[in-house]
């Protein structure tokens, strides 16, 4: 086992990504959007594919006819939520109606987050080995309704320990073969980073947030880490304040000046700097790495993430 | 040889890579193992690969060519293998699909169909959905949707009663629609503004009425106001701008914002042009209904160069004028119209002068 250097890139360019994203619009339009599972399956193989870890590329395998299947039993589970909402309030039970369906609501998220993860990580693909998510659903409702309960009865002051605890749970879950990811962040360090980073960022006015964003990230990364048997790979941020200034003020210009169409260049810019500005480090040996998590093809949570607009949560 | 530079077999079974030696024919791709540090596959028999089955994907300088459906074993081929452009060719090649073909398109030709199909897309929603919805919708519907809108609005309004009674009247001499029954009020209100909900309900504010000098001006607004109803104004834009908006959603569902973006800029710009394009509409619609009325035409400039002349007094109160755009041009308009009646008899009518007095009182 030996100490080493390990390197993460981002190799794509702006122009394929802006070819990609034209294409999936074409054909999004012409046939009237459902071709938009096939679109996003598209979108995510080229933004994985052009990740490399090791010089070896992440591959995204989940398809679009998965990820269509998927999209009608979401849409359908949305559909009966409405109808059973509309039966409550047509019986007179209006207040009942409203207070189930939105519970109903709550309930999907997590159901949404889990079956994303599950979807997302056994589609993910990296020198030949899969990823998994191996969470519990019934401890990821109990820890969501918990997070819920305590933010309301503290009126938000433990909306930071409930996001750590709920990421703590979800990244210590994910596997990339026989190997597994640790997250060590806690809701208290959360929190002061947090109001530091929103009392500096009003006294500043506002010149502070691009150190706060800095913190953010770090806080993330650093507290990431991988471990196989006994062997562990470290991550730590090394993007400053003045990195993410200049990130997120180029970026705004891009998109402003061009009306958003420099989109394509904006994410291929970010993610480059997302992966080089993390620095990892540590003694596993991944040519060792095994073969050991299970495909896994419903993309129901996966497409209930995007009803909810969630993007993918971290 | 370096790593970075062999050509590498991954089995999906660890995540090492093996040294392999490539022979590419025109349908297969077989796999010859060369002895690794690492021991394995010394022995092993050559793999037979069909390109149909294989996908492949070019990053940095290497090509990945996946030989199966979870993309689990895979060879990479740095640029220095010979045999890195015609597998990627005959990959793609024994893959055909619209995507793959579109993607080696050029940029140009793809930005053009793009550009294209957002134009087209936008104008054919623009103008069919409310075409189709003002057939479906029947004037009756219409009017239970006013109704509605007026019952919302009216809530939190203070009716001029007394006001509404003489200017009822005063409509009741005019022959204002043939479809729709219309129904005035107006409201104790310093605002100089007036607006028609669609199916004929007409909102008058007290201020509009008390800066008016002439039964004409008062018929002319009226003629306006009905002439939005009568032209079916609101029901056309609220589908157009309804249509728009799942026209956005649908664009916002390519999950890049780049249409959605350009979209929604597009659409301030063209609503804008939209309402002036409609309140031409009215005024032009407004002086066919005075000459109906045998009132002439010319009131329509007379109650815009009113209302200019009471905006240079105060502004703010005249939201007529701010939501009813390019007056100077409106006003050179009804010049025009009214310039064709020049030597037509228009007397005063007695009822209408009779209403008018009553209202000025």
């Amino acid at each position: 086992m030996n100490y080493q250097n390990y390197k993460l890139a981002y190799s794509g360019n702006g122009l394929d990504y802006f070819r990609i994203m034209v294409i999936n619009f074409i054909l999004t339009i012409i046939t009237f959007g459902l071709y938009y599972p096939w679109a996003k399956a598209r979108s995510l193989q080229y933004m994985y594919s052009q990740t490399t870890f090791q010089n070896q590329p992440f591959v995204f395998t989940g398809t679009g006819n998965e990820m269509f299947k998927g999209f009608i039993k979401a849409f359908a589970i949305i559909i009966i939520c409405y109808a059973g909402a509309f039966i409550f309030m047509m019986n007179e039970n209006g207040q009942w109606g409203v207070l189930i369906f939105y519970g109903v609501l709550l309930l999907l998220v997590p159901l949404a987050i889990h079956g994303s993860y599950r979807y997302r990580f056994a589609k993910t693909v990296w020198s030949g080995i899969r990823f998994g998510y191996t969470g519990d659903r019934g401890k990821l409702i109990r820890l969501f309704f918990s997070g819920i309960f305590y933010t309301i009865i503290t009126l938000g002051i433990y909306y930071p320990w409930f996001i750590m605890n709920l990421r703590r749970y979800l990244l210590c879950n994910v596997r990339i073969g026989n190997a597994r990811f640790a997250y060590k962040g806690v809701g208290s360090d959360y929190f002061w980073l947090n109001l530091k980073g929103y009392f500096l960022t009003a006294i500043t006015f506002g010149i502070y947030f691009f150190w706060w964003q800095k913190d953010l990230y770090a806080y993330f990364i650093n507290n990431l880490a991988l471990t196989k048997d006994n062997e562990i790979m470290l991550c730590k941020s090394k993007a400053t304040g003045a990195d993410f200034a200049g990130l997120i003020i180029v970026n705004l210009i891009l998109l402003v000046f061009t009306l958003g169409l420099a989109t394509p260049w904006v994410i291929t810019r970010t993610l480059a700097f997302a992966m080089d500005n993390i620095e990892l480090d540590g003694v596993i040996n991944f040519d060792q790495l095994r073969q050991e998590q299970e495909d896994y093809s419903d993309a129901t949570g996966e497409d209930l993430s995007d009803f909810f607009d969630f993007g993918f949560i971290i | 040889m370096s790593k970075d530079l062999s050509t590498l077999f991954f089995d999906g079974k660890t995540a090492e890579g093996f040294p392999v030696r490539v022979v590419a024919s025109d349908t297969t791709l077989v796999l010859h193992f060369i002895y690794s540090d690492s021991g394995f596959h010394i022995e092993k028999e050559p793999i037979t690969f069909f390109y149909k089955d294989c996908t492949t994907a070019h990053v940095g300088d290497h090509l990945y060519v996946y030989v199966n459906k979870s993309c689990t074993s895979y060879l990479a081929l740095p640029f220095t293998d010979p045999n890195y452009l015609p597998i990627r060719d005959r990959v793609a090649h024994a893959n055909p699909s619209l995507f793959g073909r579109l993607l080696r398109m050029h940029v140009g030709i793809l930005a053009f169909i793009f550009v294209g199909l957002l134009v087209g897309g936008y104008f054919a929603v623009a103008s069919f959905v409310p075409w189709i919805g003002l057939k479906i919708i029947t004037p009756a519907q219409e009017q239970v949707m006013g109704e509605k809108l007026y019952q919302a609005f009216i809530e939190t309004e203070k009716i001029d009663t007394h006001k509404t009674k003489l200017v009822r009247e005063f409509a009741t001499s005019l022959a204002l629609s043939k479809t729709y029954n219309i129904d005035i009020t107006v409201l104790k209100d310093k605002e100089v503004n007036a607006f028609a909900l669609p199916g004929g309900k007409v909102v008058v504010y007290s201020g509009i009425v008390k800066s008016l000098q002439s039964a004409d001006e008062l018929a002319a607004l009226l003629a306006h106001e009905v002439s939005h109803i009568n032209k079916r104004h609101s029901l056309k834009s609220l589908l157009r701008s309804s249509a728009i908006a799942i026209l956005i959603s649908v664009a916002l569902n390519d999950a890049s914002g780049v249409a959605s973006v350009l979209v929604e800029n597009a659409e301030t710009l063209r609503s804008l042009g939209y309402s002036r394009s409609l309140e031409r509409e009215a005024d032009y619609a407004g002086m066919q209904v005075l000459v109906d009325n045998k009132i002439n035409p010319i009131a329509m400039r007379n109650l815009m160069l009113r209302l200019q002349e009471e905006y240079g007094k105060a502004p703010d109160m005249i939201s007529f004028i701010s939501t009813h755009p390019a007056t100077s041009e409106r006003i050179d308009n009804a010049n025009k119209f009214a310039k064709k009646y020049k030597y037509n008899q228009f007397i005063e009518q007695p009822k209408l002068k009779a209403s008018w007095d009553k209202i000025k009182e």
